[in-house]
Order: C-alpha cells, then sequence, then structure tokens
C-alpha cells in the first residue's frame, strides 16, 4: 500500500525528536549504528549518513516493515563488538574506533547479512532523499524538464 | 454472506488491469451493466509521489509479497521455497499504471512461430490460433484510444500498419542519440520508441513533463496512458460500471448446468461477498488468473475451473534479458523523461545459423533510480561503500547509458504456476507457487545478445561497458504470460480464439495468461488489442444470446 507521506518527510520528523523518537533502538545501539552507517556512507565534501538521519530510518524500518530484522540487527551489533575487542583491545565499542580501525571492522563482516541489510538501509535513507543522494549524484530534483536533457542530445540538436 | 449488487451484472470483470480496464470500458459504453472487482486501492493521481522508497523499494504499486507471499522451485520434483517471483500491479488500472510504458506490437511471425521455424526439442513451441493480420486493427484501436506516441514505418522489421500513431514520439534523449551512433557504425535500423505516454494533451489529458518517473510510478500528470487515467473514468461515466477495489476474489462460482454465477471475494474488511452474473471475464494477470481458476473447485470441475483437461498455470512464460550498462566522457542525464527513446529490432527474429532458438528487442535506457544505483549500478571492479565508493556514485550516475534486451522466453510445460500446498496468504488463501527454470535457448539467447549490446555501447563509444548483474536474473518477473494460453484445441490450450474458456461457455479470460508465445517481452500491447478484439466479439456474442 502507498505511504501518505515520503519517507525522508517521515525520518525528518522523526529526527526532530532526536533519541525520544526511538521505538526500537536504544540509545547505546543508536550510537553504533551511527558509527556503522557513517563508515558505510562518511561524510565527505558532501554530507555523510548521519546528517541524512539514516539512524532514525533504521529505527522506523525496524518497527515496520523490516521488523523480522530486528534479530539480524542485535546479534550483528553484538558480533561488531566482539570483533571490535578482538581486533582492537581495549576498544569495547565500534563508536570509539578511529576511522582506519572501523574500516577494518567493517571490512571483516562485509560478507554478513547484518552488513547488506545495514548497506541497504542506509542506502535507502540517503538516496531515497532527494536532499542528500540526489544531490550527491547530480540528479536534479525539479519535477519537469525539457529537452535537451543530456550532452548528446544538445550536440545532436546543434548539428 | 453478504450479497454485492442485488441483482447480476451482465458482466463482472476480475482484475482491472491493461486488459480489464479495456474491457470494462467497452462492454460499459456497449451497453451493459458492469462490476469490477479489484484486489487493490484506487488511487488518484494526486497520490502518486517520487518516494523511491515506498513505491519502488516497498511494493507501494504492486503485490506485497509479506501479505501476498509465493513460493518458488525451479523444477517440478523440489520442495518450493519462500521467495518473491511474481510482481504484478495491485491496484485500479493494474500494472498499465507503473509500467515503462513501452508499446511494442508483436511481429507477424511471432503468432507463427512454430510454422516459420518448426518445434523447439523441451519447449512446446506453437502457431497461435490467430494471425497478426486478424490482431492489426485492434493494436490499431488500443494506439488510438490510448494515444500512443510512436513513428510508424521507421522500423524495417515490424508488420503492416493501418494507420500511424496518433502522436509524435517523445524527444530523443542522449541515450537514443548514442544508440543511433552506434547503429550508423554497425548497420542496425534504430527507430522511435513506441510509448504509452502523451508527447502531446491528448482527448483531454496533458502532455508529458518529462520528470522521468515513469518505470514502478503512477503518473502524477495523467500522461501515461494507464488504463487508471485513461479508460476507467470513461467507463464509469456510462453509469454502468461499478468499480469496486480492495475486493479480493477467492472463487468463481459454478452452476449445476456448468456455466459460471458469480464469484465471492473478500471485501475491504475481510468479510465474503457474493456476486451474482450473467458472465464472467477474468483478467487477473498471468499469475492470479490461473490461481483462482486452480482454487475455483467444484464437482464439475475437481481439479480447477476450466481445468478438466490440466492445462490451466501450465506453460508459464517470463520476462527474459539483461542489461549492459556503459559510461559516457559527458552527462547524459538519463534520469529525465520516459524511459526509452530509441529501439532496435534487428536481432528480434530467430535465426537458425545462431545454433539456438530465439531472439530479442534492444532499447537504449539507464533505468536506476538513485537508492537502486547506489546499491547494484556501479561495475564490480568498484567499491561498494566508504568514502572512495560514494565519490565513484556520484561520478557515474549521470554520465551512465546502457543498452537493455528484451527476448525470447520459449514455453516449456513443467513451468508453471499452481497452489502450494503450505503456504497460504494473509486471507488464508494458497499461496501461488512458482515453478520455473528458462529453456536452455532462452539463456543461450540472452548471451548473445548481451554480446551486442556490449558492441552497441562501445560502438557508441562509452569508456567503460560491464553487464549489469543484478539485471541478468532469471526468477523474478513482472511480465506473467502464458499460463491460459490461446488454442484451438481444448486439450492443449484453455481459451479459444476469442478468448472463451473451452470447458466454459460464459468464462472469458484476457489477460497476460492467453499468450501462447512470449513475443520479445513488452507484453501490453499484445494484451490491450485482444481485449479490445475480445470486447467487441463477447459484446456482439451477447447481443445474440450467445453468451
Amino acid at each position: 500500500m502507498l505511504a501518505s507521506v515520503c519517507w525522508s518527510e517521515l525520518i525528518a520528523r522523526r529526527a526532530a525528536r532526536g533519541a525520544s523518537a526511538f521505538a526500537v533502538l536504544t540509545a547505546v545501539e543508536a550510537k553504533e549504528i551511527v558509527a556503522l552507517s557513517n563508515t558505510i556512507l562518511p561524510e565527505t565534501d558532501t554530507p555523510g549518513a548521519e546528517q541524512a538521519n539514516a539512524v532514525h530510518f533504521i529505527d522506523a524500518a525496524l518497527a515496520g516493515f523490516d521488523r523480522d530484522q530486528v534479530g539480524v540487527y542485535r546479534a550483528g551489533l553484538a558480533d561488531i563488538a566482539a570483533r571490535t575487542r578482538q581486533m582492537f583491545l581495549p576498544a569495547t565499542r565500534f563508536s570509539d574506533l578511529s576511522e582506519s580501525q572501523r574500516a577494518a571492522v567493517l571490512k571483516s563482516v562485509e560478507k554478513t547479512e547484518f552488513f547488506e541489510k545495514l548497506r541497504t538501509h542506509t542506502i535507502l535513507a540517503y538516496f531515497g532523499n532527494p536532499e542528500f543522494g540526489w544531490k550527491l549524484l547530480g540528479r536534479d530534483a525539479a519535477m519537469q524538464f525539457a529537452p535537451p536533457f543530456g550532452f548528446y542530445d544538445a550536440e545532436r540538436k546543434g548539428e | 454472506m453478504k450479497n454485492g449488487t442485488p441483482g447480476a451484472a451482465d458482466f463482472l470483470v476480475i482484475g482491472s488491469g491493461a486488459a480489464g480496464g479495456v474491457m470494462a470500458k467497452e462492454l460499459a459504453t456497449a451497453g451493459f451493466r458492469v462490476v469490477v472487482l479489484e484486489q487493490g486501492p484506487w488511487l488518484k493521481a494526486g497520490d502518486f509521489r517520487h518516494d523511491e522508497v515506498s513505491v519502488a523499494y516497498r511494493s507501494g504499486l504492486t503485490n506485497n509479497h509479506q501479505l501476498q507471499p509465493n513460493t518458488f522451485r525451479s523444477a517440478p520434483g523440489e520442495r518450493a521455497k519462500l521467495k518473491p517471483a511474481v510482481e504484478y500491479g495491485r491496484m485500479v488500472g493494474g500494472g498499465s499504471v507503473h509500467f515503462t510504458a513501452n508499446y511494442w506490437r508483436f511481429h507477424p511471425d511471432d503468432f507463427r512461430e512454430r510454422s516459420v521455424y518448426g518445434g523447439v526439442p523441451g519447449a512446446d513451441l506453437r502457431d497461435w490460433p490467430i494471425t497478426y493480420a486478424e490482431l492489426e486493427p485492434y493494436y490499431t484501436k488500443a494506439e488510438q484510444e490510448l494515444g500512443i506516441s510512436g513513428l510508424g514505418g521507421v522500423n524495417p522489421f515490424e508488420g503492416a500498419r493501418s494507420k500511424p500513431y496518433p502522436l509524435p514520439p517523445m524527444p530523443v534523449k542522449s541515450s537514443g542519440v548514442l544508440l543511433e551512433r552506434a547503429a550508423r557504425k554497425l548497420g542496425l535500423h534504430p527507430y522511435p520508441a513506441p510509448v504509452a505516454v502523451l508527447s502531446q494533451p491528448y482527448r483531454g489529458r496533458g502532455a508529458c513533463v518529462h520528470c522521468g518517473f515513469c518505470e514502478s510510478f503512477g503518473c502524477e500528470m495523467n500522461a501515461k496512458s494507464s488504463t487508471l487515467a485513461a479508460l476507467i473514468p470513461a467507463a464509469v461515466k456510462t453509469g454502468r460500471c461499478e468499480i469496486r477495489p480492495h475486493s479480493y476474489v477467492r472463487k468463481i462460482e459454478v452452476g449445476k448446468d456448468g456455466r459460471v454465477t458469480g464469484a465471492v471475494y473478500f471485501d475491504r474488511d475481510r468479510r465474503e461477498v457474493f456476486q451474482r452474473a450473467r458472465a464472467v471475464v477474468l483478467c487477473a494477470n498471468g499469475a492470479e488468473t490461473p490461481r483462482l481458476l486452480l482454487e475455483s473447485k467444484s464437482n464439475l470441475f475437481p481439479h480447477g475451473l476450466g481445468n478438466n483437461h490440466g492445462t490451466v498455470g501450465k506453460y508459464l512464460m517470463f520476462d527474459a534479458g539483461g542489461l549492459v550498462l556503459g559510461l559516457c566522457e559527458r552527462p547524459v542525464n538519463e534520469y529525465k523523461s520516459v524511459v526509452a527513446t530509441r529501439v532496435l529490432h534487428d536481432f528480434y527474429a530467430a535465426d537458425a545459423k545462431r545454433g539456438f532458438y530465439g531472439g530479442g528487442g534492444l532499447d537504449a535506457r539507464m533505468d536506476y533510480y538513485p537508492a537502486g544505483f547506489a546499491m547494484t549500478g556501479l561495475p564490480p571492479d568498484e567499491p561498494a561503500w566508504g568514502a572512495e565508493w560514494k565519490r565513484k556514485v556520484s561520478q557515474y550516475y549521470t554520465r551512465l547509458t546502457g543498452v537493455l534486451a528484451h527476448s525470447t522466453c520459449l514455453a516449456v510445460e513443467t513451468n508453471s504456476i499452481s497452489l502450494d500446498a503450505e503456504v497460504e496468504d494473509a486471507w488464508g488463501l494458497p499461496a501461488i507457487r512458482v515453478t520455473f527454470r528458462n529453456h536452455g535457448d532462452d539463456l543461450k539467447t540472452v548471451e548473445f545478445l548481451a554480446a551486442r549490446q556490449k558492441e552497441i555501447l562501445e560502438a557508441a563509444g562509452c569508456t567503460k561497458v560491464w553487464p549489469d548483474a543484478s539485471s541478468f536474473e532469471t526468477s523474478y518477473s513482472r511480465h506473467l504470460m502464458g499460463t491460459c494460453r490461446m488454442g484451438n484445441d481444448p486439450r492443449s490450450s484453455v481459451v479459444d480464439r476469442w478468448n472463451r474458456a473451452h470447458e466454459v461457455a460464459n468464462l472469458f479470460i484476457v489477460d497476460g495468461s492467453s499468450l501462447v508465445t512470449s513475443g520479445r517481452q513488452q507484453p501490453t500491447a499484445t494484451i490491450q488489442a485482444l481485449a479490445y478484439r475480445a470486447a467487441e466479439h463477447v459484446g456482439e456474442a451477447a447481443r445474440r444470446g450467445e453468451v
């Protein structure tokens, strides 16, 4: 069934309420997910997952259409914590690691179901939002266009 | 059980999509009382949004596999597992609302492949009981009624046309210009894509504004010629056609005389309602149509309605063909306007010299929306996450073009829709069980075409060319064809040459399930031409008291 509002609007509303908006994630889990999704989609010269409120998208997904994935997330977070300790003691939390350490931990779980879900959710949060993903890709958010649309049809028109 | 409209409808149309919308409008206009039962909601143009998450990713306009799961297996003997395999429009207007709007006619030889090419071992390749010439006036009628944009006579491989397209083609995109450049070098014959999108205002609807949200989305401008936008308002305006959304049919009932009497459906509140009718027109698509027939068991039809020869659900044909992508030096901006503006049919006909049976049409496109692109759109040698990945997606997206193949899917008896004995949907009905594995020649055709697609993109000057792995998936389809196919022989087909069920005089089946062969995909024009032809015939037969 078609939702009555776009996901980007829904997420912006939840983000405005801050941590009190979380329906599934604890504050500790949310902090780890922010760090994880930022490693997938970091802030560079353009915004990253955190600015797009990916953690709020993930919480909303886990409270809604992906509620059967909560177990995958919880097991995945426990696995990440274990790997963090194993690889970088005395650190105990992924969010405590440096950028390169985070990349190393994430690299070690690349093929897991948890990583695949986390990456999918992070991408949906960011690239489903015209303000972030479309801007990054260079997709003009206008709702109407007129020819020429690209370089090659413009060039042919000039021929 | 609640009763529907007091008295019987003349025609009960089940499904309101590409075919159901045509049947409803034509029969109501011809003076009959029509009730249309549709599983999904009745949305208006103003309900459509450009939200990739809720529409494309979360099946906003299509069947939701969480509510209506299907199971899948690749061969009869295997245990089927839960796995999404079929996708169809689930709303008033059906798949015509979210389809890409490519509007190809089948070629004359598509109706007589068996005679032209002979048999194919392992497949059940058959001629249709009708010819292209018999269907041609109805292709024309569909194009005129819906307002198809295109340019006839340019494609040297197409059949004869009795009328030009009613509207000029859409403006060419960069992907189309690049296809033309490559075609000049390679001696191929591209032509402007015929699309069910208005290039100019037509019959009270405005022209396309090139927003770029055709595929998977509904058109908020009413410029895409879905049956929701183009036909259903006129059907309702007759005062004789009632559209009932949220009406999920679970059984077609049969009387002692072997004629259908109406259908039982769940309404929005999941109450059962019986709607009586003088005749039933089943237009529920190539997966839901056979499922409903198989569920409609009775003393006279113990194996399902119209299935005393065991043919219902068999010969399922899927979509086939992959996407090859190419990186260009300058911006292509494929995200604007309709998906495809140039097509070529040079490889459409089968050719025995290739050593396998099949062929395909190609169109120029890069049809990824942003999130889908970020998930799987980069070539395999690029990173999949992190800062470098982020940089790459931003460099590639606007500079990509591509060529998509639409290719043969051979009819194989064991490929089928049946009822799953264990899995149920949210209404407690047996889930669709899909059994499907491509004939070996289908896969060879896809491979052959992929090599042609690569040559074209290289000739177009792309600096990097690669097959998009995710698009070569063969166990999931949006084109659902062949499960109640048309034929003269009741032992090997379900409907006759007029779409009337062989075994039930007042049951008509009109949708993708009628197709005998897959053509080269893009079945909507053929489904709608069949619907216009069937509607004319059914109406005349009813007036003579022969339904």
